[in-house]
């Protein structure tokens, strides 16, 4: 009977200390960031931005108002964006588009909205392109846009797209960033 | 003199004969406390302890030991790895970016490029052709330490890249998108007269190793370069270059 009943009290050990093993949190987990779910056309509030994604559109070449433009393939993001509380450090620097692993930052060579101040209240209204190799044109990527690259335990905004079920253009001429209408 | 060693063998034998059978005795009585406890369910765990030869455990261990160490080349040096020779045009892969330096060019002043030269430092500037592809799974800045550190010049090894620029349309110091080449111009500042026309230059390319942060650490990083690589390129001298000579008449 007693002996029964150590090997019980073992069991249960091993069995909760498992649970706990299983239940706890990684470190990743427990400073995973904020996910705000976007979608297209309503607006997505994070902690010190908000931002509107109002169309994502694949494209053979982009330009800018500039002049610019260059083949490739591009994913175009057009949207709107503004500060919440501060203008201090508004600039929206986390802007990726993650597919599967792999991370793709938004293109610095066009003139768009990256580097772009936000403001309280004042939406502004620009584009965001992304330049991706030749061959992909299919599967599910997430646009993840946030205040700092570094987007632990701070909201972040993503939106879920299909690569593949994007408007494909020969050419986008990227907006102007300007105060949305 | 000689009934010394002999008088203390006697001795020696039966002290070693005693520790013995104490050791004998003692691991009887262990066994016996085993087979006590048998009761409990430990005894057949005293038996099999007392089966192991623990005589045989320490030279066991050592054999193993040296046995790995064999099969693993024993204390032969290792053959050191070169760097790999690569043509011009011909990419060499690393962990990080796969570069294939393409031609030199040494030129009075590169400032499309980021290079901005002295002339009364008697400073010119080398450029390097070089198409670049992202292999690693996030965007690596074209100015970021680790991607400068990849291209070194064999004469100049601590000179750091000076400006890295687009050539298609002149992106300073450009991200390099995963999957997606480019053609990239990286100049250094040099003296004057280091190289000249018609030069062999060897361009040394390093990889990095992948760093996982730890502890006080946080995220993924490149560190710990090594010379994996050397491209021979021949230099060209343009001078002031083409579109300086253009605007002189």
């Amino acid at each position: 009977m007693k002996r029964a009943l150590a090997w019980l009290a073992g069991l249960a050990m091993v069995a909760a200390a498992a649970a706990v093993g299983h239940l706890t949190l990684t470190e990743g987990q427990q400073q995973s960031p904020f996910v705000v779910q976007a979608a297209l056309g309503d607006p997505a509030v994070g902690r010190t931005f908000a931002v509107t994604v109002e169309q994502v559109r694949a494209a053979d070449a982009v330009a800018d108002a500039g002049g610019w433009h260059a083949a490739g393939n591009w994913v175009v993001v057009d949207l709107e964006a503004q500060a919440r509380e501060s203008e201090t450090a508004s600039i929206l620097t986390l802007i990726e588009l993650r597919v599967g692993e792999v991370v793709y930052g938004a293109s610095e060579r066009p003139v768009s909205l990256v580097d772009t101040p936000l403001s309280v209240g004042l939406p502004q209204s620009g584009s965001i392109a992304f330049e991706l190799p030749e061959s992909l044109t299919s599967g599910a990527a997430t646009l993840r846009l946030g205040r700092t690259a570094e987007d632990r335990l701070d909201s972040v905004a993503e939106l879920q797209i299909d690569l593949a079920a994007l408007e494909r253009r020969p050419s986008i001429e990227l907006r102007e960033t300007a105060w949305a209408q | 003199m000689s009934s010394d060693p002999a008088g203390e063998k006697p001795i020696a034998a039966p002290s070693k004969a005693t520790t013995d059978a104490s050791a004998k005795a003692g691991r009887a009585a262990a066994a016996e406390a085993g087979a006590g406890t048998a009761a409990g369910g430990g005894g057949w765990l005293g038996r099999a302890a007392e089966k192991v030869p623990t005589k045989w455990l320490t030279a066991a261990v050592v054999a193993l030991f040296l046995a790995a160490t064999a099969a693993f080349g024993g204390l032969e040096p290792v053959a050191a790895q070169g760097p790999v020779e690569v043509a011009a045009g011909e990419a060499h892969e690393g962990p990080m970016v796969s570069l294939a330096p393409q031609r030199a060019v040494l030129i009075d002043d590169f400032v499309e490029g980021g290079a901005s030269a002295d002339a009364e430092e008697h400073e010119r500037v080398l450029v390097v052709i070089v198409d670049a592809v992202n292999v690693w799974d996030r965007p690596v800045g074209g100015l970021s330490t680790e991607f400068r550190e990849t291209l070194r010049l064999q004469p100049l090894p601590e000179l750091p890249a000076e400006g890295v620029a687009r050539f298609d349309d002149g992106t300073i110091g450009p991200d390099l998108q995963p999957g997606v080449p480019v053609q990239l111009a990286v100049s250094w500042l040099v003296p004057d007269d280091a190289f000249a026309e018609g030069d062999e230059l060897r361009l040394e390319l390093f990889d990095h190793t992948l760093h996982t942060g730890q502890s006080v650490t946080y995220g993924e990083f490149w560190d710990d370069a090594a010379l994996a690589a050397v491209a021979t390129l021949e230099i060209e001298d343009v001078g002031a270059g083409a579109d300086a000579e253009q605007a002189t008449p």
